[in-house]
């Protein structure tokens, strides 16, 4: 018989050896001898090999050490008091039970937990809970907690706005927050990218933007013209910005320093977002493309096609879906990008005054509690009274007008849940939208008010302010606190709205508070803080608005303001506390 | 083959874990985001399937446990793969078969959406075949008319869902035009039907002003035919081809009157029994000819023309004749 493996019958127990030790040595690293029971019936072919083998028989122990190592059986070593069970199968219910413990283990670090003041053991129940039952929530994609009701007051200035000035020379024009709550970012036209500190306000670093003329700007400095929109990863770890110089920068929170300029789109990148819970970032560009990066990889993933006409704003959640506006091509579209397909919404809805007089009488058709309750929530900020007032005297005034606007570019999005959005469009009309409709499921007219015809100061003729034609705000930046019932949009008019969601089943939603803020609102961002120790209900609110003198895109018009990052901070109201919907 | 009793071995073990891991959530955050989108698929067919279909199912399975394998093939076989499925509750979980062939249509045609090819791949599915499989797939492959869909939409009010892998292009209709509707009043039902008699008499006045076209055209014929020849000729032409089209004119007025005259006889003779007899077009021609001749005669042009007509045919038939036969 020739010295071949395949021919030795019972493959086990023969002298070759693997590595250049004696069989004696590889024993002792091993540390143990495995003392199976049964381990003769493994040395039943050895009779055979006796010719084969030289004289290895003697070593018994040393055969064993190689049927281990022939076999490569898992916790072989580790378990002296293996179970006869050889095979260690995990059948679905246990891997299940597995993955379980493992996640709650992972919840748990997560959370951090002041055992002292409290009973940890319960603390220890609730915020695990708490957190479970919020990612069971945000798995299954709908929106469910009330919390808008808790910010209904008028928003103090001293003690809840920050400033973050001194920092921007031309508009800002994205700002946002990390999801931690430490830093804030904000980009602005002059290329410059800025991190503060959110709690002090303090600017901690500054990329500055390379000049326009250069000719051969050095990409990883920075960007070489306007930043146009910004990201940061739900890791906080990367922030990604991209603008009119057709790149998107990626740079490390925590270090400090860019990482990689990606290059692969052919016009200004308008819009950015990554997903929650895995760093891939979403861009969407004046070029109609969609792409997709693997920030991890710091890789390009994959492009998507549709939009027939710049794509102005894009946003995701956790699933790999992402909703983008098409402005002029009136389009918004979802992209389910596991399936390389597309969902196309019609937006482009026509104010026209049939859609104002019912908005006028929508306040009777609603349920007399609902209407109720927001006249509630409204009365307490006396600007948001007012506010409410003069929009319900333009409507009756454009009623009778016989005034017209049409949608003609859909230009931001904000997802509220997983199938819902919220866009803003040019004819300054709010519309909520779901999946399975192509047309919005409501629609807030004119939410922002109407232009001055004239600029401010300029001699009014009468003759000549009756040929201008009434223009209505542009809808510049809308921001959602996700699968919660708060959204907040803004505009040129000088006031961030804050609208909730109505409950129930007929969709729509109505303003419950009003902030001041004047100027352009380029930008907008909205994150709940978790405080250590709190209980899920009584989170606040922290609100980053990018201001500027002009719009984001373009110079259509100058408003008198300073080009500042306005940080809010707004505590969750105790005395109006809402319990979480299931 | 073994499919059957994969699926079958596969819901039994679905109903256990179930059981087992109580935990909703849990199951729920196992899933990739994919799984997640067919889970919520099939939830909505869940929805939409009664409970005592599900019951029922479920009693057949029970007795389907206990009958050998062989003759569950065969009755697959007999019944049909997609009957079979769904007596014994199966759900359609083709999903990788439609993905193939969504993948196909793209490939092979254009991108409408709409209903009419679904409604064609699942009559072509219920249809009982030795070959189930074969069949459908065969059935998706073939492009319908170039209305190739790719994605499906169950009522025009959801959004519309297409490919996003084609690339748009940067030129796009900015303002729609609206394309000019041309109509073909020949073929258009306003026009009406035509009535002969009733364009005759509405229209005669044309026949008049034929004639005093062709009176005007010979007068200008005759004017230039001094300083320009070319023109002359020219007008010549014109004023030769009015005359024909009023002499053809005539002729077919002429052989409807023979026609108007041979059926009025056929009437007397059906009316007093006898059978009708129908002129075929040779006769006609006949008669015509008749005519002609008696006509000519009258004016003893006749010998001209028959020396004419018989030179007319000499030449034909010598052109026809085949080449050997003409030297002759």
């Amino acid at each position: 018989m020739p010295k071949d493996r395949f021919l030795a019958q019972g493959v086990t127990g023969s002298k070759r050896q693997r590595s250049g030790k004696p069989a004696a040595a590889r024993k002792q690293a091993k540390g143990q001898p495995s003392q199976r029971p049964g381990h003769s019936k493994r040395r039943r072919h050895g009779g055979s090999d006796d010719d084969e083998e030289g004289g290895g028989h003697g070593e018994s122990e040393n055969e064993i050490g190689d049927i281990n190592d022939l076999e490569h059986r898992y916790g072989t070593d580790e378990n002296e008091a293996s179970s006869e069970e050889d095979e260690f199968l995990e059948t679905a219910a246990d891997k299940r039970l597995r993955l379980a413990k493992s996640y709650i283990n992972k919840v748990k670090a997560a959370t951090e937990l002041d055992a002292d003041e409290y009973d940890a053991a319960q603390i220890d129940r609730d915020l695990i809970a708490e957190r479970l039952t919020t990612d069971a929530r945000e798995r299954s994609g709908k929106w469910s907690r009330r919390i808008a009701s808790q910010f209904a007051y008028p928003v103090d200035e001293s003690s809840m706005m920050r400033v973050l000035k001194n920092g921007h020379r031309l508009p800002v024009t994205c700002v946002a927050i990390t999801p931690n709550g430490q830093f804030v970012y904000s980009g602005s036209k002059d290329g410059s990218l800025i991190k503060w500190h959110r709690e002090s306000g303090r600017k901690l670093k500054m990329f500055v933007g390379q000049k326009k003329s250069n000719p051969a700007p050095n990409h990883r400095l920075g960007h070489c013209d306007h930043i146009l929109s910004i990201a940061v990863s739900s890791d906080s770890r990367y922030v990604a910005t991209g603008g009119r110089d057709r790149r998107i920068h990626i740079w490390s929170v925590d270090e400090d320093r860019h990482l990689i300029a990606f290059h692969q789109h052919k016009d200004s990148v308008t819009g950015l977002v990554f997903r929650r819970g895995i760093n891939h970032l979403y861009s969407c560009s004046a070029d109609r493309m969609v792409k997709l990066w693997n920030v991890d990889e710091l890789a390009y993933m994959d492009t998507l096609f549709g939009h027939q006409d710049i794509i102005l704003s894009i946003d995701a959640l956790q699933r790999e879906q992402a909703v983008t506006t098409g402005s002029r091509d009136k389009t918004l579209r979802l992209w389910k990008i596991a399936d390389e397909a597309q969902l196309v919404f019609r937006g482009g809805s026509t104010t026209d005054q049939n859609r104002i007089t019912k908005a006028l009488s929508e306040g009777k058709q609603d349920a007399i509690e609902a209407v109720a309750e927001v006249k509630s929530l409204i009365s307490q900020n006396p600007q948001t009274v007012q506010q409410a007032s003069e929009y319900r005297d333009m409507l009756r005034r454009l009623a009778s007008e016989e005034s017209g606007f049409a949608e003609e570019s859909v230009d931001v999005v904000a997802m509220i849940d997983e199938e819902t959005y919220v866009t803003g469009g040019d004819s300054g009309a709010l519309c909520l939208w779901s999946v399975q409709k192509k047309k919005p499921v409501f629609i807030h007219h004119i939410a922002h008010g109407i232009q001055p015809t004239l600029p401010a100061g300029a001699e009014e003729e009468e003759e000549d302010a009756a040929k201008l034609p009434t223009r209505t705000r542009w809808i510049t930046a809308l921001a959602a606190v996700p699968f919660t019932d708060m959204f907040f949009s803004g505009s040129s008019d000088g006031v961030v709205r804050m609208w909730r969601m109505r409950p129930g089943k007929a969709p729509g939603f109505d303003m419950v508070n009003t902030i001041s803020v004047a100027g352009f609102v380029n930008g907008l961002s909205a994150r709940e803080l978790s405080p250590e120790g709190s209980l899920a209900q009584r989170k606040d609110i922290v609100l980053a608005v990018a201001v500027g003198q002009e719009h984001r895109l373009g110079r259509w018009a100058k408003e008198k303001a300073r080009n500042v990052v306005k940080l809010f901070h707004l505590p969750a109201n105790p005395q109006k506390q809402q319990v979480p919907v299931e | 083959m073994p499919k059957a009793s994969k699926q079958i071995i596969q819901y039994s073990s679905d109903e256990d874990s179930s059981e087992a891991s109580g935990d909703e959530s849990l199951r729920s955050g196992e899933n990739s985001d994919s799984s997640q989108q067919q889970q919520q698929q099939s939830d909505y067919s869940e929805d939409e399937e009664s409970d005592s279909e599900d019951a029922k199912a479920a009693k057949i399975r029970e007795q389907l446990a206990h009958v050998p394998f062989n003759q569950l093939i065969r009755i697959q076989q007999q019944m049909g793969t997609s009957k079979f499925n769904k007596s014994i509750g199966l759900k359609e979980k083709s999903d990788t078969r439609k993905k193939v062939q969504q993948a196909l249509r793209q490939s092979v045609g254009g991108s409408a959406s709409g209903d009419a090819e679904l409604s064609d791949e699942e009559s072509g599915s219920e249809s009982e075949n030795s070959a189930p499989e074969m069949s459908s797939t065969g059935k998706s492959l073939k492009p319908s008319g170039g209305k190739s869909k790719d994605f499906h939409r169950d009522s025009r009010k959801m959004p519309a869902m297409m490919s996003s892998k084609r690339p748009v292009s940067r030129f796009r209709q900015v303002v729609e035009v609206a394309k000019p509707q041309t109509r073909d009043p020949r073929f258009d039902g306003l026009s009406g039907n035509y009535n002969e008699d009733l364009f005759e008499k509405s229209y005669s006045f044309l026949d008049k002003q034929q004639e005093e076209e062709i009176e005007a055209l010979k007068a200008q014929m005759l004017k230039i035919k001094k300083h320009d020849p070319h023109e002359a000729q020219r007008i010549q032409t014109v004023v030769s081809s009015l005359q024909s089209q009023i002499a053809a004119k005539k002729q077919k007025k002429h052989s409807q009157e023979l026609k108007r005259t041979h059926r009025k006889k056929e009437l007397e003779a059906v009316k007093q029994g006898k059978t009708p007899y129908f002129l075929k077009k040779r006769e006609l021609k006949g008669l015509e000819a008749a005519e002609k001749f008696s006509k000519l005669k009258d004016s003893s042009k006749l010998d001209n023309y028959m020396e004419k007509r018989r030179k007319r045919n000499a030449t034909k038939d010598h052109r026809r004749m085949p080449y050997r036969r003409r030297e002759e």
